[in-house]
């Protein structure tokens, strides 16, 4: 069923079981993993069907620090969320993802990649995906094309991605949550404040607001915050009527750890002959799987260093790579949508993939860095004085890099240039800014992959942490926290698998208590 | 002049002349050979060797001379000496080894960005003295 909050009587109380802000990838899955149950499902969204611009502008915010790309366009402030836009590429986290590292402060998860394991099977429905094996063996039997580069794989391996289409949820689930019995999608809903108990240890109603200048409650037995990681924070951050420094906020660990990816040009390999490449190589909706070079565990154990890959893209095409920051000329999404001229895509398309079966450029290669962010307290979102026009407290974000990012792109690019020299097969060279071993500075066009990670993070320790291993907030006896921000360490892979698999965790976890 | 003088006399001079030519020739077609980083002629040009020479020798002074080179790229840690009268092949695949050999411990140095072997480094160097 759905509901425009807007055309409600001012004032009205929504009642429900399980009540979900936020209609994104994590929010939409946990609401889709309830339907045709006997619970009431309440799943609020802050936008319609459609880009509004002045809901969109409710995330504006300012940014310090590393350099990135304006609040406001960064996610999608509609139904669907942000998988409108995204990209469709998947994996899985790694084992070491999860365990604490002793070169890596504030690693380790309270769960391993074995608890998740059951439930990223389950992505691949929701993602339409191709299959849940994400072994390089499993790919070579079904295409005898995807010839690996003769690497020592003790040392350097290659990390198999999946692409969905991509499945834009406001598309595959609209009609279904519209025609469901007991999901109930009420959009124009914009939580602004969380209220709890006197105790402050349960919470008993949500507020919502929408620019038709009504204000509704929301009541339920659960409530799940599922609004992305910046906004998780900002509304745990803003509900601070009750106690001031913000709901689950006690040991002041809300909003920090904000974690992104630094997806960065970094080296060139450059092989001594032709070699067939096709499982590197990216044909956006074509390409089933590919893979990326990676460091193994042991290695990484060795030489100290942070988790990332290299994505390999023909020279000729690398140069029209996009994401810059420095290229996001506007706030507003839409514009940015759209900016790219057709001929543009075309050109980048060729040169990516079709390009690269000629000769002359099939021996060059620009590889790309995803590298995880060190889980860093300071680099954080924060509130701002200045408040939106709903009257909450818009949220901030001090983005902060440190060298030890830097000296593990710099360690696994020579790790990746070692392997390639005893395999004979050719040479890597360092981009510029990579040469110096002392320069800690980020040059112009380091770049990140829209991946908000953090800021409610997976601790047993409520001092290290704001959820526990079930995603629930530490002093609050029924608000959990679904999505990325719950993640202890970033990982080197897009986090939309796993923030699906993690809330069908929760899902599960949360259809104990009925 | 008798002929029988004539014949040893013409001998004398050929033997003079020709041998250290010989030897000379031999001498120029090993320190080619130690100068010739093969593997990378696949990737580079000429030009960039030479380039990437000048960078080695400006980074390691003290091997910036043509004997030191030869002596290091002659000499293998693990392995007998390479020969310098072995044939062209033969000092080929024993540098190829040894540039293997650097990789795999990590005897690497990063030039101008390019992570290459030692070995193959002090043959770009080499390079840059022969074909200055």
């Amino acid at each position: 069923m759905h509901i425009d909050s807007r055309k409600l009587d001012n004032n009205s109380i929504i009642d429900g079981d399980i009540c979900i802000i936020g209609a994104g990838a994590a929010g939409i899955s946990i609401a889709l993993d309830w339907n045709n149950s006997s619970h009431k499902v309440i799943l609020l969204e802050g936008g319609g069907f459609v880009y509004d611009e002045k809901i969109q502008m409710l995330y504006k915010g300012k940014t310090y620090g590393q350099k990135y790309f304006p609040l406001m366009s960064i996610r999608n402030h509609n139904f669907g969320g942000t998988t409108s836009r995204w990209a469709g590429h998947c994996s899985p986290l790694d084992d070491i993802d999860f365990v604490k590292r002793d070169w890596v402060d504030n690693s380790g998860w309270p769960i391993t990649l074995n608890d998740l394991d059951p439930f990223y099977k389950r992505t691949k429905g929701i993602l339409d995906l191709h299959s849940t094996n994400y072994n390089l063996d499993h790919w070579q039997n079904k295409d005898v094309s995807l010839i690996n580069l003769p690497i020592d794989n003790d040392f350097v391996y290659d990390k198999m991605w999946q692409f969905s289409p991509p499945t834009r949820f406001d598309k595959k689930f609209k009609d279904i949550i519209k025609k469901s019995k007991n999901i109930n999608l009420y959009t124009y809903a914009n939580v602004t404040n969380i209220n709890s108990n006197e105790n402050i240890n349960n919470i008993e109603e949500v507020t919502i607001k929408n620019h038709a200048g009504k204000t509704h409650k929301v009541k339920a037995k659960y409530f799940i915050l599922a609004s992305g990681a910046i906004q998780n924070a900002r509304l745990l951050l803003a509900s601070n009527k009750q106690f001031f420094k913000g709901i689950g906020n006690e040991n002041d660990n809300v909003g920090r750890y904000f974690m992104e990816h630094v997806e960065i040009k970094s080296a060139e390999l450059w092989l001594n002959n032709y070699f067939p490449m096709y499982l590197y190589l990216l044909n956006s909706g074509k390409t089933k799987a590919r893979a990326e070079l990676a460091i193994t565990s042991s290695i990484q154990e060795k030489y100290k260093i942070l988790n990332g890959t290299a994505a390999l893209t023909p020279m000729k095409g690398a140069k029209f790579m996009g994401n810059n920051i420095g290229n996001w000329k506007y706030g507003d999404p839409k514009i940015n949508k759209t900016n790219k001229s057709v001929w543009e895509r075309m050109k980048r398309r060729y040169f990516m993939f079709e390009e690269s079966r000629v000769e002359n450029i099939n021996k060059a290669y620009q590889l790309r860095t995803r590298i995880e962010q060190a889980p860093n307290p300071n680099s954080r979102i924060f509130l701002d004085q200045e408040k939106d026009s709903l009257g909450m407290q818009r949220a901030n974000l001090n983005w902060v890099l440190t060298s030890f990012e830097k000296s593990s792109i710099r360690k696994i690019y020579e790790i990746i240039g070692q392997q390639v020299g005893i395999a004979d097969i050719g040479r890597v060279k360092l981009l510029d800014y990579l040469q110096d071993k002392n320069d800690e500075s980020w040059p112009e066009f380091t770049s990140a992959g829209f991946h908000h990670i953090g800021t409610t993070r997976m601790s047993n320790n409520p001092k290290n942490g704001v959820v526990d291993a079930n995603c629930k907030i530490h002093s609050i006896n029924n608000l959990f926290v679904a999505g990325s921000s719950c993640f202890t360490t970033s990982g080197a892979v897009n986090p939309t698998m796993t923030l699906i698999a993690l809330s069908l965790r929760l899902s599960d976890h949360l259809k104990k208590y009925y | 002049m008798k002929r029988r003088t004539f014949v040893w006399i013409s001998t004398a001079s050929a033997i003079t002349v020709f041998f250290p030519l010989i030897k000379c020739t031999q001498e120029l077609n090993y320190v080619e050979i130690l100068g010739n980083p093969s593997s990378l002629s696949h990737i580079y040009t000429s030009e960039t060797i030479r380039e990437l020479g000048e960078y080695y020798r400006d980074l390691i002074p003290t091997e910036a001379k043509k004997n030191v080179l030869i002596t290091l790229l002659l000499r293998n840690e693990d392995e007998d000496n390479i020969s310098k009268s072995s044939d062209k092949l033969a000092i080929q695949n024993s540098l190829k080894k040894k540039i293997i050999q650097d990789f795999k411990t990590n005897n690497i140095i990063i030039i101008d960005g390019w992570i290459l072997s030692k070995t193959e480094a002090r043959q770009c160097a080499l390079y840059s003295l022969i074909y200055n």
